[in-house]
């Protein structure tokens, strides 16, 4: 009792502190930097939208969220980085925590949790976006704690939690459509259970089912419409006006191949993003001097993945875990189709499977060590290169890897074509 | 009551809600449309406007305070030239503070026979278009053989707001626009067409018949045409001849 408390009081101690350093990470001399091009043209299209319910101009095709989410942080701080980033800021630093409280929940294990927080703290390409105001690093927050809410209602079907869960859902698919793939796997799996569960009769079994796809089903696809409000009311939209722009929308998702020529240069091959270092690069010219940012997967974490991956499946199969399962579910239904994908897809959308595989890749490398010999020793070794490769990785993210001597030459090989 | 009951209450209970508020944000969208004579359609005695230039169209509408309609434009061309300034709420590049500047008025030259439709779609007059070209200017627009004349509708959307090409008239329940526009009469049967026309049926609040006087593209001989298009509706129709430039 005294060790669980102890241990309690360890991890939250821990969770805390990666939190803090989360936020110091993404927050450090932000104020300095200056805005993307994305980040005007976000706050454009937040006013565009709330006030006079158009789309666009940047990020049509995505749903609106980030729209109604920036336009509060904009009138609440004004102009200022605040009103512009605190959205990202804030979602990008907190999903950090809930991350651990996820892995914790599926695993039962402070250690596995404190790592897959820690790899999500420090991950280059998470900080980098949650440093500007576009919406990837929203959809892991809201669909990370869908998932945890849906957890714990438990086997008792907490219809509270479940309600909460579904309007995380909703949230998240209005920040972008792949937190589909997670929903229909949360489902799925609470389905499974609820029909598998013993001594549970078909009546209570019914009562379930109902409840889940009233809380999973039709109130995320509800919470989704009702982010389209302005557009609705603005514009003298209608339902069936709603259904035929989600076509258009879909239609541009499909095809969609960038806003201009640079990105075709920047990686955009999903089924390379675990099998060697990806990147993503944004720059604007500020005082007459270039700000490059560049976001590089960290390779001491991504590149376990895949084997990670793999290890994880074998286990819950052979051992019929279903918290392995429901897990792998969770990765593979996220990444399959952007993998497959046959337009490009850049790393920013990484954000639907990168979560799952920091949990899985500490649930590896824990696994893995609670069996070594030494594994103190080789955990301080893993910890210390990941933190030592994340230094000039961090650097690169947060723009200032122009002005350093070491990293220029890297920043320089992400040079348009056309200024070679 | 047992378990399984509560939860099913519960379940209904959210379903409930959430249909309601579908319901409530449809309703809500639906009453933000404004209509010329809310609650008329009158396709018996219309009121047709017999207007000069393109851009008088877009201030007749923008007059009659009509918003989040459907416009049927019969014409040649498309009127959808996007023009170099950004219209909408834009963001000055600079440090922080980020200053948002509200969207730019139109000013009256800038609302012309290319963008009416545009800036029809932009300033929320016109949540939907039909653009309904003769079929050989359909044929020539998109390379189709003269022999096909199958008819097919080309569906494009302006951020996601439908914008139609079509051959052929729409049937809609909804009072929509209705713009004739002088390019539209070149090799036009006037007797068929207004046969058509009536028996089309469409319910249409506000109905112009646009002279296109502004637009280069439009010959004198096609003018005629709508001339005498309007005309012979003056038997059952009132026309309104504003005159001067709205």
């Amino acid at each position: 009792m005294f060790g669980k408390a102890a241990s309690n009081k360890v991890f939250i101690f821990g969770l805390v502190l990666l939190t803090l350093i989360a936020a110091g990470l993404r927050m450090y001399g932000l104020a300095a930097t200056p805005p993307t091009s994305d980040d005007f043209g976000v706050v454009a299209s937040a006013f565009d939208f709330v006030k006079g319910g158009h789309y666009g101009p940047t990020m049509w095709q995505h749903p609106k969220l980030r729209d109604l989410l920036t336009y509060v942080a904009m009138t609440s701080f004004d102009g200022s980085v605040w009103g512009v980033k605190l959205v990202s800021l804030t979602l990008g630093t907190l999903s950090v925590p809930v991350l651990g409280l996820l892995a914790r929940k599926l695993f039962a294990s402070n250690g596995i949790a404190l790592l897959a927080a820690f790899f999500m703290a420090i991950d280059s390409v998470h900080i980098d976006f949650s440093r500007q105001a576009i919406q990837e690093v929203h959809m892991p927050f809201f669909c990370l704690l869908a998932i945890l809410a849906a957890l714990y209602s438990g086997t008792k079907r907490n219809p509270l939690l479940l309600i909460i869960s579904g309007l995380l859902f909703g949230l998240g698919l209005a920040g972008k459509w792949y937190v589909v793939f997670p929903l229909v796997v949360t489902f799925s799996f609470l389905t499974f259970s609820t029909f598998t569960a013993e001594g549970v009769s078909n009546r209570e079994k019914c009562g379930e089912m109902v409840l889940l796809l009233s809380t999973l089903v039709v109130l995320p696809i509800t919470v989704y419409m009702l982010t389209y409000l302005p557009w609705f009311l603005n514009r003298g939209y209608d339902i069936s006006d709603w259904f035929t722009a989600q076509k258009f929308m879909a239609h541009e998702n499909l095809v969609h191949q960038g806003f201009n020529t640079y990105l075709i240069e920047n990686s955009s091959y999903p089924a390379l993003w675990f099998l060697k270092p990806v990147t993503w690069a944004d720059f604007i010219v500020a005082a007459s001097k270039p700000v490059i940012w560049i976001a590089v997967s960290n390779p001491f974490v991504w590149m376990l993945t895949l084997p990670a991956t793999i290890f994880l499946l074998y286990k819950g199969i052979k051992e019929k875990v279903w918290s392995h399962l429901f897990i792998s579910a969770l990765f593979w239904s996220s990444y399959l189709p952007l993998a497959l994908a046959r337009r490009p897809i850049w790393v920013n959308t990484s954000f639907a499977v990168t979560p799952f595989a920091f949990i899985i890749v500490a649930y590896a490398v824990t696994t893995w060590l609670r069996n070594t010999k030494h594994r103190d020793r080789f955990l301080y070794l893993y910890l210390s290169t990941v933190i030592i490769v994340s230094v000039p990785l961090y650097l690169l993210a947060t723009g200032k890897g122009f002005d350093n001597v070491l990293l220029q030459p890297i920043t320089e090989l992400f040079r348009p074509m056309n200024e070679r | 009551m047992t378990v399984a009951m509560t939860k099913f209450i519960i379940s209904c209970s959210v379903v409930l809600v959430c249909v309601c508020a579908i319901f409530a944000i449809n309703s809500g969208g639906v009453s933000a449309r404004y209509f010329e004579n809310q609650g008329q359609i009158t396709s018996e005695h219309p009121t047709i406007y017999l207007l000069r230039n393109t851009s008088d169209v877009y201030r007749l509408w923008e007059k009659k305070k009509v918003h989040g309609r459907v416009v049927i434009h019969l014409g040649k061309f498309l009127h959808y030239v996007h023009p170099d300034f950004d219209p909408d709420y834009t963001v000055p590049k600079s440090n922080y503070p980020l200053k948002v500047i509200k969207p730019h008025e139109f000013k009256n030259a800038e609302i012309n026979f290319s963008n009416f439709l545009w800036a029809a779609m932009d300033t929320g007059i016109v949540r939907k278009t039909y653009n309904v070209i003769p079929l050989t200017d359909f044929q020539g627009r998109f390379s189709l053989e003269k022999a096909n004349t199958t008819p097919i509708d080309v569906v494009e959307n302006d951020f996601a707001s439908a914008r139609i090409i079509t051959t052929r008239l729409p049937s809609t329940r909804e009072p929509v626009l209705l713009n004739l526009d002088a390019s539209y009469f070149g090799n036009l049967d006037i007797s068929a067409f207004e046969n058509q026309l009536r028996t089309a049926r469409l319910p249409a609040d506000i109905i112009t018949v646009c002279l296109s006087e502004d637009s280069p593209d439009v010959s004198e001989a096609e003018r005629r045409k709508a001339r005498e298009f309007v005309s012979k509706m003056s038997g059952f129709a009132s026309i309104v001849e504003p005159g001067n430039r709205i």
